[in-house]
């Protein structure tokens, strides 16, 4: 395991609260907008109360991913306009987790 | 500590956006109690003409929509409305439904879905008297209709094929009975009292005002974030 600079250091503890929250938000979204919203309105509708727990459970966990966001976007020193890209990210099924890449690869660049 | 018009500004358009955020984050909260109070059954009135609460010609009141109402006239005209859900069931299968047009006094009708269609053509002559419950007109199709069906429950659709008045929405009968009192039987549909739709539940609606307020709070803090980046780093950094 190699081991961590002060910079890195500094922001390692943000960093992985971002990662863990940008992968599960990734998946809840993925689950939200190919399963809950094709269920509520386009096909196989009688088994959307099956997945209303989906977009329940996205919207009281994804406050904590912009938490998470904000404070690495906040100890990365990234931009204001960075900070709400990351935010955002959450929203869509793909971006977090382009975000979460984009995360680690400005990680490793600090070594 | 001075500061700069450009953060003025900034803070401005912070507490405008943080201001419009704080109203979608009350909105979410009204369409939250919305939901609850929707769902919350509320007793039926007593039974009234349909003539007290109704006119020909004019769109529904709210408050005559899911009242309890009798009538009396004859029938002239008989329609399948097919592939039609049950009120308050989406999840029954669809089903042919039997609506007929019912004649009443002053060349006025209104259209009644008697219940479940049957294959013989139940003649039904003279005057009766039917119970059951107002709905208002539907508004989507369930199908596309062929001769002598309605794609919808809609009064709109047989206005062409009938010279009366039309009374807006739809009756679904609980009852008929003759001038003599005698029951008219056929295969009915369960008349629940309609609930308005607002999409999503009521804890979601809440986790939305949650989301809506964070944002409000994190958009207020937007011209301070250079500050705290500062802090974090402790000393001036780039923007």
């Amino acid at each position: 395991m190699s081991t961590l600079n002060a910079r890195q250091a500094a922001l390692n503890g943000a960093m992985v609260r971002f990662r863990i929250m940008a992968i599960y938000c990734g998946v809840m979204s993925l689950l939200l907008w190919f399963v809950n919203v094709p269920t509520h309105y386009f096909i196989f509708e009688s088994t959307h109360h099956y997945f209303t727990w989906i977009a329940l459970v996205h919207g009281f966990t994804y406050p904590i991913y912009v938490l998470a966001a904000f404070h690495y976007c906040l100890k990365a020193h990234k931009s204001f306009a960075s900070t709400i890209i990351f935010i955002l990210a959450g929203t869509l099924p793909i971006a977090s987790f382009i975000a979460e890449r984009r995360a680690i690869k400005e990680f490793k660049a600090l070594a | 500590m001075t500061r700069s018009k450009g953060f003025f500004a900034q803070l401005l358009v912070a507490i405008l956006l943080s201001l419009t955020f704080i109203g979608l984050g009350n909105w979410q909260l009204n369409r939250a109690h919305d939901l609850r109070a929707m769902n919350k059954v509320i007793p039926d009135l007593p039974r009234t003409e349909l003539e007290n609460i109704a006119s020909v010609n004019s769109n529904l009141e709210p408050s005559a929509i899911n009242r309890l109402v009798s009538v009396s006239g004859k029938y002239v005209k008989t329609f399948t409305a097919p592939s039609q859900k049950l009120i308050g069931d989406k999840s029954s299968p669809a089903t042919n439904l039997e609506v007929r047009i019912l004649e009443l006094s002053g060349k006025r009708g209104i259209l009644v879905v008697r219940g479940v269609e049957s294959l013989e053509n139940q003649e039904i002559f003279g005057q009766i008297k039917i119970s059951g419950r107002l709905y208002p007109r539907q508004t989507s199709d369930s199908v596309k209709a062929k001769v002598g069906e309605l794609s919808r429950i809609d009064p709109a659709l047989v206005v062409a094929d009938t010279s009366l008045s039309l009374f807006d929405g739809y009756i679904v009968a609980t009852s008929e009975k003759t001038k003599l009192g005698q029951e008219i039987l056929t295969t009915r549909i369960a008349a629940p009292q309609l609930k308005s739709k607002v999409a999503g539940n009521y804890w979601q609606h809440i986790s939305y005002v949650f989301i809506w307020w964070l944002m409000a709070l994190l958009v207020l803090l937007a011209p301070f974030y250079n500050s705290l980046k500062e802090r974090q780093s402790g000393g001036k950094v780039a923007a």
